[in-house]
């Protein structure tokens, strides 16, 4: 009996150590992990070769989604503050405090600007079930020039990137471009996922 | 597991000092086990979300400057894109069109036109036209090919009504050629 016993100790190992080493990584990685928010559309980008990373501050993103619709989405909290702000005042739509709260909350949206305040009195689980109709970017009322030029004048360094569902119309993209171009912003990142290079070339 | 079972046969034995430490023992394998599992998948999710960018400068369209570089008409490539990932591309000689139709195919469609095209034409200049029914996924696909070839000198510029009607005429032909 003794002689089992002292076999069966010598193979246990001591896992404290490895244990530790585990939890701290996996604390590193949890603290590390951005939550990844909801999209209100589908975004499914192209692919490309490039391998230039997205920056993780002062990225101001427009996305087009499968059917058309544009959204924007302000990563920053306190820039989305004195966004709504400004957008309230410029559009005289009369928010409440609690309306501009929840816009504060809201990462990407895409409702044109008659609509924004029905949207923002929607609860979390109204929002699910709304279809956001996108941000106008008409020739004759472009709503997404005010959003942007709005919010570059909160964050100057502010660059453009844009998220496009590969089967979108080419013609949204196109307005989108030309939006910007007319506000004299010509330099774009456009999202894409990665993909292999093809060899020998 | 064995510690358990260690544990429960020093406690039938009756209690000595050396198994009562062992008994304090945890078995941590499970605990481990499932630390691992966690990394893994954080360490996957968070790596894999990270987004790549494809750079895409656009014209100044206020910038009224007329000591741009001529282009002359035997460096010029144009390609228009058209519905169904269609790609149309034609050189000019003497205001006259030479004008083909090909697609994204890796090995046989438009990356060959360019890859040769690079090879005999000194500092290629590349327009690339979409037309309103092509896609988003074309106008990244055609200046992704630019990268892969190496052409660096291209842009993205409005179509015109001459471009559309060569375009319609060779659909027009083409399905002339299929009936």
């Amino acid at each position: 009996m003794g002689q089992v016993k002292s076999n069966k100790k010598g193979v246990a190992l001591d896992m404290t150590a490895m244990c530790d080493v585990a939890f701290l990584l996996l604390t590193f990685f949890i603290l590390t992990a951005k939550m990844k928010t909801p999209e209100p559309a589908k975004f499914d980008v192209p692919s490309s070769i490039s391998d230039t990373k997205l920056p993780d501050e002062n990225v101001l993103r427009v996305s087009i989604s499968d059917k058309g619709a544009v959204f924007l989405t302000v990563a920053e909290q306190g820039i989305r503050r004195e966004l709504i702000q400004e957008i309230d005042k410029m559009y005289k739509l009369g928010l409440t405090n609690k309306q501009k709260l929840k816009f504060e909350l809201t990462e990407t949206f895409g409702v044109p600007m008659n609509e924004l305040k029905g949207f923002l009195n929607l609860t979390e689980e109204q929002k699910k079930d709304y279809k956001q109709k996108g941000i106008v970017v008409d020739s004759t009322n472009n709503e997404l020039k005010g959003w942007v030029r709005v919010a570059k004048t909160i964050n100057p360094s502010y660059r453009i990137a844009l998220k496009g569902d590969r089967t979108s119309d080419y013609v949204i993209f196109k307005r989108v471009i030309a939006s910007f171009q007319e506000m004299n912003l010509n330099k774009f990142s456009l999202i894409t996922s990665m993909e292999a290079k093809p060899s020998g070339e | 597991m064995s510690e358990i079972a260690s544990a429960e046969g020093g406690g039938g034995k009756g209690a000595g000092k050396g198994r009562k430490k062992s008994s304090t023992r945890v078995d941590m394998t499970p605990m481990v086990d499932l630390g691992f599992l966690l990394i893994t998948f954080f360490m996957l999710t968070t790596t894999l979300s990270k987004q790549q960018i494809m750079q895409l400068n656009m014209p100044d369209k206020n910038d009224k400057k007329t000591d741009r570089p001529e282009v002359k008409e035997s460096q010029a490539l144009t390609l228009l894109l058209g519905e169904n990932d269609k790609v149309f591309w034609y050189t000019t000689k003497e205001g006259i069109p030479d004008f083909h139709e090909t697609n994204f195919n890796p090995t046989a469609g438009i990356r060959q036109v360019l890859l040769e095209k690079n090879k005999s034409v000194k500092d290629l200049v590349v327009v690339i036209k979409a037309m309103d029914k092509s896609k988003y996924i074309n106008v990244v696909d055609i200046i992704d090919e630019m990268h892969i070839t190496k052409t660096d000198r291209y842009a993205l510029v409005e179509i015109t009504k001459e471009d559309e009607t060569l375009v319609k005429k060779q659909l027009a032909s083409d399905e002339a050629a299929t009936n």
